[in-house]
Protein backbone atom coordinates (compact mmCIF):
# COMPACT_ATOMS: atom_id res chain seq x y z
CA UNK A 1 0.00 0.00 0.00
CA UNK A 2 1.10 3.69 -0.64
CA UNK A 3 -0.33 6.98 0.61
CA UNK A 4 -0.38 9.76 -1.56
CA UNK A 5 -1.90 13.63 -0.06
CA UNK A 6 -3.27 15.66 -2.38
CA UNK A 7 -2.88 19.42 -2.12
CA UNK A 8 -5.85 19.95 -0.05
CA UNK A 9 -4.58 17.52 2.74
CA UNK A 10 -6.73 14.38 1.80
CA UNK A 11 -4.79 11.05 2.65
CA UNK A 12 -4.89 7.90 0.14
CA UNK A 13 -3.92 4.70 0.94
CA UNK A 14 -4.00 3.64 -2.53
CA UNK A 15 -2.57 -0.30 -3.85
CA UNK A 16 1.04 0.11 -5.15
CA UNK A 17 0.23 -1.38 -8.56
CA UNK A 18 -2.09 1.30 -8.93
CA UNK A 19 -0.24 3.96 -7.80
CA UNK A 20 2.82 3.29 -10.00
CA UNK A 21 1.03 3.53 -13.41
CA UNK A 22 1.74 7.28 -12.51
CA UNK A 23 5.64 7.62 -13.34
CA UNK A 24 6.36 9.86 -11.04
CA UNK A 25 4.75 8.07 -7.93
CA UNK A 26 6.53 5.26 -9.32
CA UNK A 27 10.22 7.46 -9.29
CA UNK A 28 9.55 8.24 -6.01
CA UNK A 29 9.02 5.37 -4.26
CA UNK A 30 12.02 3.60 -6.14
CA UNK A 31 14.43 7.07 -4.64
CA UNK A 32 13.08 6.68 -0.65
CA UNK A 33 12.82 3.40 -0.78
CA UNK A 34 10.67 1.26 1.23
CA UNK A 35 9.04 3.30 3.95
CA UNK A 36 5.70 4.35 5.28
CA UNK A 37 6.02 7.78 4.46
CA UNK A 38 3.08 9.65 2.40
CA UNK A 39 4.21 11.00 -0.76
CA UNK A 40 2.37 14.58 -1.35
CA UNK A 41 1.04 15.59 -4.53
CA UNK A 42 1.21 19.47 -5.14
CA UNK A 43 -0.20 20.08 -8.02
CA UNK A 44 -3.48 17.99 -7.68
CA UNK A 45 -6.51 18.55 -5.62
CA UNK A 46 -8.79 15.81 -4.47
CA UNK A 47 -11.66 16.07 -6.54
CA UNK A 48 -9.51 15.58 -9.62
CA UNK A 49 -7.23 12.81 -8.00
CA UNK A 50 -10.92 11.18 -7.19
CA UNK A 51 -10.96 10.53 -11.18
CA UNK A 52 -7.68 9.83 -11.61
CA UNK A 53 -7.48 6.84 -9.43
CA UNK A 54 -10.70 6.02 -11.11
CA UNK A 55 -8.87 6.01 -14.32
CA UNK A 56 -5.85 4.35 -12.96
CA UNK A 57 -8.42 1.41 -10.64
CA UNK A 58 -10.14 0.90 -13.87
CA UNK A 59 -7.13 0.19 -16.26
CA UNK A 60 -4.55 -1.32 -14.14
CA UNK A 61 -5.00 -4.41 -15.48
CA UNK A 62 -4.20 -3.03 -18.99
CA UNK A 63 -1.58 -4.34 -20.91
CA UNK A 64 1.07 -2.05 -22.14
CA UNK A 65 0.88 0.40 -24.70
CA UNK A 66 3.21 -1.22 -27.38
CA UNK A 67 3.90 -0.47 -31.12
CA UNK A 68 4.65 -3.38 -32.58
CA UNK A 69 1.47 -5.13 -33.40
CA UNK A 70 2.75 -4.91 -37.06
CA UNK A 71 1.50 -8.49 -38.95
CA UNK A 72 -1.77 -9.40 -36.97
CA UNK A 73 -3.91 -6.63 -37.37
CA UNK A 74 -4.52 -4.59 -40.41
CA UNK A 75 -3.27 -0.69 -40.91
CA UNK A 76 -7.02 0.30 -40.54
CA UNK A 77 -7.87 -1.56 -37.53
CA UNK A 78 -4.99 -0.34 -35.44
CA UNK A 79 -6.24 3.16 -36.42
CA UNK A 80 -9.35 2.65 -35.28
CA UNK A 81 -8.39 1.15 -32.19
CA UNK A 82 -5.67 4.02 -31.56
CA UNK A 83 -8.64 6.71 -32.18
CA UNK A 84 -11.73 5.53 -30.75
CA UNK A 85 -12.05 5.32 -26.77
CA UNK A 86 -14.16 2.71 -25.74
CA UNK A 87 -17.65 3.53 -23.97
CA UNK A 88 -15.81 3.29 -20.63
CA UNK A 89 -13.50 6.39 -21.12
CA UNK A 90 -16.37 8.17 -23.11
CA UNK A 91 -18.42 7.95 -20.18
CA UNK A 92 -15.21 8.59 -18.21
CA UNK A 93 -14.21 11.90 -19.97
CA UNK A 94 -17.80 13.14 -19.67
CA UNK A 95 -17.15 15.94 -17.67
CA UNK A 96 -17.36 19.81 -17.50
CA UNK A 97 -14.52 21.55 -19.36
CA UNK A 98 -12.50 22.57 -16.09
CA UNK A 99 -12.64 19.21 -14.41
CA UNK A 100 -11.28 18.02 -18.13
CA UNK A 101 -8.15 20.19 -18.34
CA UNK A 102 -7.54 19.78 -14.60
CA UNK A 103 -7.49 15.46 -15.49
CA UNK A 104 -5.39 16.77 -18.38
CA UNK A 105 -2.78 18.41 -16.05
CA UNK A 106 -2.94 15.89 -13.33
CA UNK A 107 -2.13 13.33 -15.50
CA UNK A 108 0.54 15.45 -16.91
CA UNK A 109 2.10 16.35 -13.53
CA UNK A 110 1.59 12.69 -12.21
CA UNK A 111 3.06 11.22 -15.79
CA UNK A 112 0.41 8.80 -16.57
CA UNK A 113 0.62 8.90 -20.10
CA UNK A 114 -2.53 6.85 -21.17
CA UNK A 115 -4.56 9.03 -19.13
CA UNK A 116 -3.14 12.11 -20.53
CA UNK A 117 -3.98 10.82 -24.43
CA UNK A 118 -6.98 9.63 -23.59
CA UNK A 119 -7.86 12.77 -22.00
CA UNK A 120 -6.78 14.55 -25.12
CA UNK A 121 -8.63 12.64 -27.56
CA UNK A 122 -11.65 13.69 -25.40
CA UNK A 123 -10.85 16.94 -26.02
CA UNK A 124 -10.29 16.79 -29.58
CA UNK A 125 -14.01 14.65 -29.57
CA UNK A 126 -15.23 17.59 -27.97
CA UNK A 127 -14.73 19.62 -31.59
CA UNK A 128 -15.37 16.44 -34.02
CA UNK A 129 -17.65 17.80 -36.45
CA UNK A 130 -18.42 21.57 -34.49
CA UNK A 131 -18.02 24.49 -36.89
CA UNK A 132 -15.81 27.39 -36.09
CA UNK A 133 -18.04 29.54 -34.92
CA UNK A 134 -19.12 26.78 -32.21
CA UNK A 135 -15.49 25.92 -31.02
CA UNK A 136 -15.54 29.23 -30.13
CA UNK A 137 -18.53 29.15 -27.93
CA UNK A 138 -17.15 26.03 -26.37
CA UNK A 139 -14.10 27.54 -25.56
CA UNK A 140 -14.54 30.96 -24.98
CA UNK A 141 -12.14 31.78 -27.60
CA UNK A 142 -12.16 35.50 -29.28
CA UNK A 143 -11.95 35.40 -33.15
CA UNK A 144 -8.64 37.67 -33.44
CA UNK A 145 -7.87 37.75 -37.25
CA UNK A 146 -7.28 41.35 -38.96
CA UNK A 147 -9.94 41.78 -41.99
CA UNK A 148 -7.24 40.20 -44.41
CA UNK A 149 -6.99 37.19 -42.57
CA UNK A 150 -10.51 36.87 -42.14
CA UNK A 151 -11.25 37.35 -45.78
CA UNK A 152 -8.86 34.18 -46.02
CA UNK A 153 -9.98 32.65 -43.60
CA UNK A 154 -14.03 32.86 -44.55
CA UNK A 155 -12.74 31.25 -47.97
CA UNK A 156 -11.42 28.16 -46.29
CA UNK A 157 -13.81 27.36 -44.03
CA UNK A 158 -15.46 24.38 -44.45
CA UNK A 159 -18.32 24.84 -42.17
CA UNK A 160 -19.81 28.34 -44.09
CA UNK B 1 -8.93 28.79 -7.84
CA UNK B 2 -9.33 30.15 -11.22
CA UNK B 3 -11.25 28.13 -13.50
CA UNK B 4 -8.80 26.60 -16.27
CA UNK B 5 -9.37 26.77 -19.50
CA UNK B 6 -8.29 25.45 -23.02
CA UNK B 7 -6.06 28.33 -23.87
CA UNK B 8 -4.38 28.54 -20.12
CA UNK B 9 -3.36 24.74 -20.46
CA UNK B 10 0.62 24.53 -21.41
CA UNK B 11 1.18 24.40 -25.13
CA UNK B 12 2.70 21.22 -25.32
CA UNK B 13 -0.36 20.02 -23.87
CA UNK B 14 -2.95 22.00 -26.46
CA UNK B 15 -0.40 20.76 -28.94
CA UNK B 16 -0.98 16.80 -27.89
CA UNK B 17 -4.53 18.03 -27.81
CA UNK B 18 -4.73 19.04 -31.61
CA UNK B 19 -2.65 15.82 -32.28
CA UNK B 20 -5.85 13.67 -32.04
CA UNK B 21 -7.62 15.33 -34.54
CA UNK B 22 -9.25 14.08 -37.75
CA UNK B 23 -8.51 15.81 -40.58
CA UNK B 24 -11.91 17.44 -40.67
CA UNK B 25 -11.22 19.15 -37.05
CA UNK B 26 -7.73 20.30 -38.26
CA UNK B 27 -9.03 22.70 -41.38
CA UNK B 28 -11.83 23.57 -39.27
CA UNK B 29 -9.72 24.36 -35.85
CA UNK B 30 -7.20 26.23 -38.19
CA UNK B 31 -10.06 29.12 -38.77
CA UNK B 32 -11.12 29.77 -34.66
CA UNK B 33 -8.51 32.41 -34.22
CA UNK B 34 -4.69 33.00 -35.00
CA UNK B 35 -3.52 30.60 -31.83
CA UNK B 36 -5.57 27.63 -33.15
CA UNK B 37 -4.08 28.34 -36.91
CA UNK B 38 -0.47 28.55 -35.53
CA UNK B 39 -1.09 25.18 -33.40
CA UNK B 40 -2.27 22.91 -35.91
CA UNK B 41 0.71 23.47 -38.17
CA UNK B 42 3.34 22.59 -35.22
CA UNK B 43 1.11 19.64 -33.45
CA UNK B 44 2.64 16.75 -34.23
CA UNK B 45 -0.35 14.96 -36.70
CA UNK B 46 -0.74 11.85 -37.95
CA UNK B 47 1.71 12.63 -41.08
CA UNK B 48 -1.23 11.10 -43.68
CA UNK B 49 -4.05 13.49 -41.93
CA UNK B 50 -1.16 16.19 -42.25
CA UNK B 51 -0.96 15.34 -46.03
CA UNK B 52 -4.69 15.57 -46.32
CA UNK B 53 -4.58 18.95 -44.41
CA UNK B 54 -1.97 20.44 -46.86
CA UNK B 55 -3.85 18.82 -49.44
CA UNK B 56 -6.84 20.74 -48.36
CA UNK B 57 -5.03 24.22 -48.72
CA UNK B 58 -3.72 23.47 -51.95
CA UNK B 59 -6.70 23.00 -53.20
CA UNK B 60 -7.88 26.58 -51.00
CA UNK B 61 -4.85 28.39 -53.09
CA UNK B 62 -6.13 27.22 -56.30
CA UNK B 63 -9.65 27.38 -56.46
CA UNK B 64 -11.93 25.75 -59.02
CA UNK B 65 -15.10 27.63 -58.82
CA UNK B 66 -17.65 26.12 -60.43
CA UNK B 67 -20.77 26.65 -58.60
CA UNK B 68 -22.93 24.26 -60.48
CA UNK B 69 -21.11 21.16 -59.82
CA UNK B 70 -21.17 22.17 -56.12
CA UNK B 71 -24.63 22.25 -56.36
CA UNK B 72 -25.04 19.01 -58.19
CA UNK B 73 -22.88 17.01 -55.73
CA UNK B 74 -24.88 18.66 -52.82
CA UNK B 75 -27.45 17.36 -54.53
CA UNK B 76 -26.67 13.55 -55.09
CA UNK B 77 -24.47 13.43 -52.83
CA UNK B 78 -25.05 10.52 -49.90
CA UNK B 79 -24.92 12.40 -46.26
CA UNK B 80 -25.88 9.30 -44.51
CA UNK B 81 -23.09 7.31 -45.98
CA UNK B 82 -21.47 4.87 -43.83
CA UNK B 83 -17.87 5.50 -43.76
CA UNK B 84 -17.06 3.16 -41.48
CA UNK B 85 -19.09 0.31 -43.20
CA UNK B 86 -18.02 0.68 -46.32
CA UNK B 87 -14.09 -0.04 -45.40
CA UNK B 88 -15.29 -3.10 -43.44
CA UNK B 89 -16.96 -4.05 -46.61
CA UNK B 90 -13.95 -3.86 -48.53
CA UNK B 91 -11.44 -5.45 -46.17
CA UNK B 92 -13.71 -8.75 -45.88
CA UNK B 93 -13.69 -9.22 -49.44
CA UNK B 94 -10.23 -11.11 -49.83
CA UNK B 95 -7.25 -12.17 -47.33
CA UNK B 96 -4.92 -10.73 -49.53
CA UNK B 97 -7.00 -7.13 -49.31
CA UNK B 98 -5.56 -4.10 -47.30
CA UNK B 99 -6.58 -0.52 -47.64
CA UNK B 100 -4.01 1.93 -47.63
CA UNK B 101 -3.92 4.58 -44.75
CA UNK B 102 -4.47 6.97 -47.55
CA UNK B 103 -7.67 5.87 -48.70
CA UNK B 104 -8.99 4.65 -45.10
CA UNK B 105 -8.08 8.19 -43.71
CA UNK B 106 -10.18 9.99 -46.79
CA UNK B 107 -12.97 7.47 -46.40
CA UNK B 108 -13.20 8.17 -42.40
CA UNK B 109 -12.56 11.93 -42.33
CA UNK B 110 -12.69 14.09 -45.55
CA UNK B 111 -15.38 16.48 -45.06
CA UNK B 112 -18.76 15.73 -46.74
CA UNK B 113 -19.03 20.04 -47.15
CA UNK B 114 -15.41 20.15 -49.11
CA UNK B 115 -15.36 21.01 -52.79
CA UNK B 116 -15.51 17.22 -54.56
CA UNK B 117 -12.05 16.61 -56.75
CA UNK B 118 -13.96 15.94 -60.04
CA UNK B 119 -15.59 13.02 -59.63
CA UNK B 120 -13.85 11.68 -56.58
CA UNK B 121 -17.07 10.94 -53.64
CA UNK B 122 -17.86 7.65 -51.75
CA UNK B 123 -21.39 8.44 -51.29
CA UNK B 124 -21.65 10.10 -54.65
CA UNK B 125 -23.53 7.38 -56.83
CA UNK B 126 -23.71 9.21 -59.97
CA UNK B 127 -22.70 8.42 -63.38
CA UNK B 128 -21.90 12.44 -64.20
CA UNK B 129 -20.81 15.31 -62.55
CA UNK B 130 -22.32 19.04 -63.35
CA UNK B 131 -20.92 22.21 -63.86
CA UNK B 132 -18.29 23.11 -66.42
CA UNK B 133 -15.59 20.62 -65.06
CA UNK B 134 -18.47 17.91 -65.29
CA UNK B 135 -16.88 14.30 -65.57
CA UNK B 136 -18.81 11.43 -67.81
CA UNK B 137 -18.29 7.64 -66.64
CA UNK B 138 -19.05 5.70 -63.50
CA UNK B 139 -18.30 6.51 -60.09
CA UNK B 140 -17.72 3.08 -59.26
CA UNK B 141 -16.40 3.69 -55.57
CA UNK B 142 -19.33 4.80 -54.67
CA UNK B 143 -21.29 1.30 -55.07
CA UNK B 144 -22.47 -0.10 -51.71
CA UNK B 145 -21.21 -2.71 -50.89
CA UNK B 146 -17.99 -1.66 -52.81
CA UNK B 147 -16.55 -4.55 -54.71
CA UNK B 148 -12.87 -4.94 -55.42
CA UNK B 149 -12.13 -6.79 -59.15
CA UNK B 150 -8.88 -8.67 -59.93
CA UNK B 151 -6.77 -7.63 -62.09
CA UNK B 152 -4.09 -9.24 -64.18
CA UNK B 153 -0.13 -8.93 -63.29
CA UNK B 154 3.15 -9.42 -64.53
CA UNK B 155 5.56 -10.55 -62.27
CA UNK B 156 8.80 -9.23 -62.70
CA UNK B 157 10.24 -12.81 -62.93
CA UNK B 158 8.07 -13.07 -65.36
CA UNK B 159 4.48 -15.12 -65.30
CA UNK B 160 1.49 -13.61 -64.03
CA UNK B 161 -0.47 -13.44 -61.04
CA UNK B 162 -3.90 -12.36 -60.11
CA UNK B 163 -4.05 -9.26 -57.37
CA UNK B 164 -6.86 -7.35 -56.05
CA UNK B 165 -7.86 -3.62 -57.38
CA UNK B 166 -10.49 -1.24 -56.59
CA UNK B 167 -11.90 0.36 -59.96
CA UNK B 168 -12.82 3.74 -58.88
CA UNK B 169 -13.68 5.39 -62.18
CA UNK B 170 -14.36 4.60 -65.58
CA UNK B 171 -15.01 7.45 -67.84
CA UNK B 172 -16.89 5.82 -70.84
CA UNK B 173 -17.94 8.50 -73.49
CA UNK B 174 -18.26 12.34 -73.47
CA UNK B 175 -20.52 15.01 -74.97
CA UNK B 176 -23.54 13.43 -73.65
CA UNK B 177 -26.78 16.20 -74.15
CA UNK B 178 -27.25 16.95 -70.80
CA UNK B 179 -31.18 15.41 -70.15
CA UNK B 180 -29.55 11.52 -70.24
CA UNK B 181 -27.56 12.76 -67.63
CA UNK B 182 -29.92 10.89 -65.06
CA UNK B 183 -30.30 7.78 -67.14
CA UNK B 184 -27.63 5.05 -66.07
CA UNK B 185 -28.68 2.56 -67.97
CA UNK B 186 -27.39 2.50 -71.50
CA UNK B 187 -26.52 -0.42 -74.11
CA UNK B 188 -23.48 -0.65 -76.08
CA UNK B 189 -23.73 -1.33 -79.59
CA UNK B 190 -20.47 -1.95 -81.12
CA UNK B 191 -18.82 1.05 -83.25
CA UNK B 192 -19.16 2.71 -85.70
CA UNK B 193 -16.22 2.66 -88.72
CA UNK B 194 -15.09 5.86 -87.40
CA UNK B 195 -14.70 4.40 -83.92
CA UNK B 196 -17.46 6.91 -82.62
CA UNK B 197 -19.48 4.41 -80.28
CA UNK B 198 -23.21 3.13 -80.80
CA UNK B 199 -25.81 3.37 -77.73
CA UNK B 200 -28.70 2.58 -77.03
CA UNK B 201 -30.19 5.37 -73.83
CA UNK B 202 -33.67 5.27 -72.81
CA UNK B 203 -34.51 3.13 -75.68
CA UNK B 204 -33.34 5.40 -78.37
CA UNK B 205 -30.25 4.76 -80.71
CA UNK B 206 -27.73 6.91 -80.66
CA UNK B 207 -23.83 7.44 -82.29
CA UNK B 208 -21.15 9.85 -82.95
CA UNK B 209 -19.76 9.58 -79.03
CA UNK B 210 -16.19 10.80 -79.01
CA UNK B 211 -14.79 8.19 -76.97
CA UNK B 212 -12.31 9.07 -74.11
CA UNK B 213 -11.55 5.87 -72.55
CA UNK B 214 -10.10 5.91 -68.52
CA UNK B 215 -10.46 3.11 -65.65
CA UNK B 216 -8.97 4.67 -62.86
CA UNK B 217 -7.79 1.67 -60.27
CA UNK B 218 -6.30 1.77 -56.53
CA UNK B 219 -4.30 -1.83 -55.65
CA UNK B 220 -5.30 -3.27 -52.62
CA UNK B 221 -3.46 -5.97 -53.04
CA UNK B 222 -0.50 -6.07 -50.18
CA UNK B 223 1.50 -8.67 -52.56
CA UNK B 224 1.41 -6.21 -55.44
CA UNK B 225 4.10 -4.13 -56.12
CA UNK B 226 1.35 -1.32 -57.54
CA UNK B 227 -0.31 -1.72 -53.64
CA UNK B 228 -1.19 1.65 -52.44
CA UNK B 229 -1.18 3.27 -56.12
CA UNK B 230 -3.42 4.53 -58.28
CA UNK B 231 -3.41 3.25 -61.95
CA UNK B 232 -5.00 4.54 -64.56
CA UNK B 233 -4.88 2.80 -68.34
CA UNK B 234 -2.89 4.40 -70.85
CA UNK B 235 -3.82 3.87 -74.42
CA UNK B 236 -1.00 1.35 -75.10
CA UNK B 237 -2.73 -0.75 -72.25
CA UNK B 238 -4.57 -3.52 -74.50
CA UNK B 239 -1.44 -4.09 -76.71
CA UNK B 240 -0.05 -5.20 -73.71
CA UNK B 241 -3.12 -7.46 -72.99
CA UNK B 242 -4.67 -5.50 -70.61
CA UNK B 243 -1.90 -6.56 -68.00
CA UNK B 244 -0.30 -4.80 -64.88
CA UNK B 245 2.94 -4.14 -65.87
CA UNK B 246 5.72 -1.72 -66.55
CA UNK B 247 5.19 -1.76 -70.39
CA UNK B 248 2.06 -1.79 -70.27
CA UNK B 249 1.04 1.15 -68.17
CA UNK B 250 4.21 2.88 -69.48
CA UNK B 251 5.93 3.88 -66.11
CA UNK B 252 7.46 2.09 -63.35
CA UNK B 253 5.44 1.39 -60.25
CA UNK B 254 7.42 3.83 -57.90
CA UNK B 255 6.32 6.63 -59.94
CA UNK B 256 2.38 5.75 -60.03
CA UNK B 257 0.85 8.34 -57.48
CA UNK B 258 -0.63 7.34 -54.15
CA UNK B 259 -4.46 8.38 -53.35
CA UNK B 260 -3.71 12.29 -51.91
CA UNK B 261 -0.68 12.78 -54.55
CA UNK B 262 -3.47 11.43 -57.40
CA UNK B 263 -6.18 13.72 -55.61
CA UNK B 264 -3.85 16.54 -55.69
CA UNK B 265 -2.82 16.48 -58.98
CA UNK B 266 -6.28 15.96 -60.00
CA UNK B 267 -7.44 19.12 -58.42
CA UNK B 268 -4.59 20.56 -60.27
CA UNK B 269 -5.77 19.19 -63.23
CA UNK B 270 -2.59 17.46 -64.30
CA UNK B 271 -3.18 13.98 -65.89
CA UNK B 272 -0.55 11.72 -63.06
CA UNK B 273 -1.40 8.54 -64.41
CA UNK B 274 -0.10 8.62 -68.09
CA UNK B 275 -3.01 8.87 -69.71
CA UNK B 276 -2.43 10.48 -73.30
CA UNK B 277 -5.05 11.70 -75.50
CA UNK B 278 -8.28 11.75 -75.76
CA UNK B 279 -10.61 10.03 -78.92
CA UNK B 280 -8.51 6.86 -78.80
CA UNK B 281 -10.06 3.51 -79.91
CA UNK B 282 -11.29 1.66 -76.88
CA UNK B 283 -9.63 -1.26 -76.40
CA UNK B 284 -12.23 -4.46 -75.87
CA UNK B 285 -10.13 -4.87 -72.60
CA UNK B 286 -11.94 -1.82 -71.03
CA UNK B 287 -15.13 -2.08 -72.69
CA UNK B 288 -15.47 -5.82 -71.04
CA UNK B 289 -14.88 -3.86 -67.24
CA UNK B 290 -12.81 -6.29 -65.22
CA UNK B 291 -16.13 -7.03 -62.65
CA UNK B 292 -17.50 -9.07 -65.65
CA UNK B 293 -13.65 -9.91 -66.44
CA UNK B 294 -13.63 -12.23 -63.58
CA UNK B 295 -16.64 -13.86 -64.75
CA UNK B 296 -15.56 -14.78 -67.89
CA UNK B 297 -11.54 -15.84 -66.73
CA UNK B 298 -11.77 -18.76 -64.62
CA UNK B 299 -13.84 -17.65 -61.51
CA UNK B 300 -12.93 -20.17 -58.89
CA UNK B 301 -13.42 -18.55 -55.21
CA UNK B 302 -13.44 -15.48 -56.94
CA UNK B 303 -16.94 -15.90 -57.92
CA UNK B 304 -18.33 -13.89 -54.74
CA UNK B 305 -16.79 -10.90 -56.14
CA UNK B 306 -18.26 -10.43 -59.31
CA UNK B 307 -21.84 -8.99 -59.12
CA UNK B 308 -24.14 -8.73 -61.07
CA UNK B 309 -23.02 -5.84 -63.24
CA UNK B 310 -26.00 -4.04 -64.98
CA UNK B 311 -25.07 -0.48 -65.35
CA UNK B 312 -23.14 -1.46 -68.39
CA UNK B 313 -24.58 -4.11 -70.83
CA UNK B 314 -22.81 -5.00 -74.12
CA UNK B 315 -24.69 -6.40 -76.24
Amino acid sequence: MVILITSDNVKYVVEKDVAELSVLVKNMLEDIGPSDEPIPLHNVTSTVFNKVLEYCIYHRNDPPPSDDDEGCASPLHKYLASHICSEWDQRFFDVDQALLFDIILAANYLDIKTLLDDACKAVAHLIQGKSTEEIRGIFNIVNDFTPEEEARVKKENVSS
Amino acid sequence: METITFQSLPTELQLLCFSFMTVESLIVSSSVCSDWRRLVTLADIHPTRRRFFYLYRIMMDNPRPDERALLYMHRNLDYNFDREAYLEALLKQNPNCRIPEEFSIWVLEWPDKLPAIYHLRHGYYTNATGGSSRMYGTNYFALKPPIISRVVERLAHGGKRHAVALLIWMTRWQELPYDWLEQPIFKYRGRDSDSSLKLTISGTDCTHFTQWDVETWLMLDMNSKYYGKVVEYPVNFASFGGIFSEEALGKPSSSCPDWITYLGSRWLGVAPCGRVSSGTVIPEIVLDVAMRRSKIEKPGVLEQWAPDFRYCTSS
